[in-house]
């Protein structure tokens, strides 16, 4: 885990954050704010008129297609550098924020349709249809809210005991093998020998002399017994 | 001041700005 003192304050990251997170908000207010005028004034959809288009009364202007097309891009873009530079400041645990903005997006947006669902502008049908979405949406928002504060309210314990040992990010092996391997098979040399060095010294020295001649043991086909180290002669039948 | 509610503070602080620059461009453009 890397060491919070070394860490320090990271100024260009916070002003990162803040920058993003203005950023996004005001894209986000872009959208919310282009899809209420849309739903109020064209009725939710935008046709621009032709023989098989329910145009009337559902042109939509520059600023609402404008302010929806070009808010979601900006959105992506700025939510994308929030992430990056809360990362930036805070570490891998902090990308919980980006659950934060998925409950931001939906829950603006879903309250529009449930606003504007319960009280539709005049001449508006199948707003019951955007009490449906409104619900479902603000379902969507919760399923990041909650996960979201949880993440933050990790990261913020992390940050109060950073020497738990249950934040430890596995840096270096919490649990080492201690197995007392004892040689337990029978017409072996080192039988009953637990130590590695002492069970090589009372097999003493390989069966064909040098390592090299042993080498050539295995390619002569011969079969070799794992427990004794003796050399069978498998014969050149079969 | 532990790290977690500097960002907290710094996020809400750019959010409130963005917000109010957001209400600006949408009305200017609706």
């Amino acid at each position: 885990m890397p060491d919070p003192q070394k860490q320090g304050a990271k100024p260009l990251a916070l002003i990162g954050v803040f920058i993003a997170a203005a950023g996004f908000a005001a894209a986000m207010t872009c959208v919310y704010r282009g899809m209420r005028d849309l739903m109020l004034n064209s009725g939710g959809f935008c046709a621009s008129g032709g023989a098989y288009q329910i145009a009337p009364g559902h042109e939509c202007t520059a600023g609402q297609t404008g302010l929806l097309t070009f808010g979601i891009l900006a959105m992506l873009v700025l939510g994308a550098a929030l992430l990056g530079a809360s990362g930036w400041f805070g570490g891998s645990s902090m990308t919980g924020v980006g659950l934060f903005m998925w409950a931001a997006l939906f829950g603006s947006l879903g309250y529009n349709f449930l606003d504007l669902g319960i009280s539709p502008p005049p001449r508006t049908s199948g707003a019951g249809a955007w009490i449906v979405c409104g619900v479902l949406f603000m379902l969507m928002a919760l399923g990041g809210l909650i996960p979201g504060i949880m993440a933050f309210w990790s990261y913020y314990k992390q940050e109060e005991n950073p020497t738990d040992p249950k934040y430890a990010t596995f840096a270096e092996p919490l649990v080492r093998a201690n197995v007392n391997f004892k040689r337990s098979m029978p017409g072996d040399p080192a039988f009953g020998i637990s130590d590695p060095i002492e069970a090589a010294n009372a097999q003493g020295p390989p069966i064909g002399g040098t390592p090299q001649a042993a080498k050539q043991v295995e390619t002569t086909n011969d079969f070799v017994d794992p427990v004794t180290g003796q050399t069978v002669s498998r014969g050149s039948g079969g | 001041m532990n790290r977690a509610w500097t960002w907290l503070i710094v996020t809400a602080l750019g959010s409130c700005v963005g917000i109010y620059a957001g209400i600006i461009i949408s009305n200017s453009a609706l």
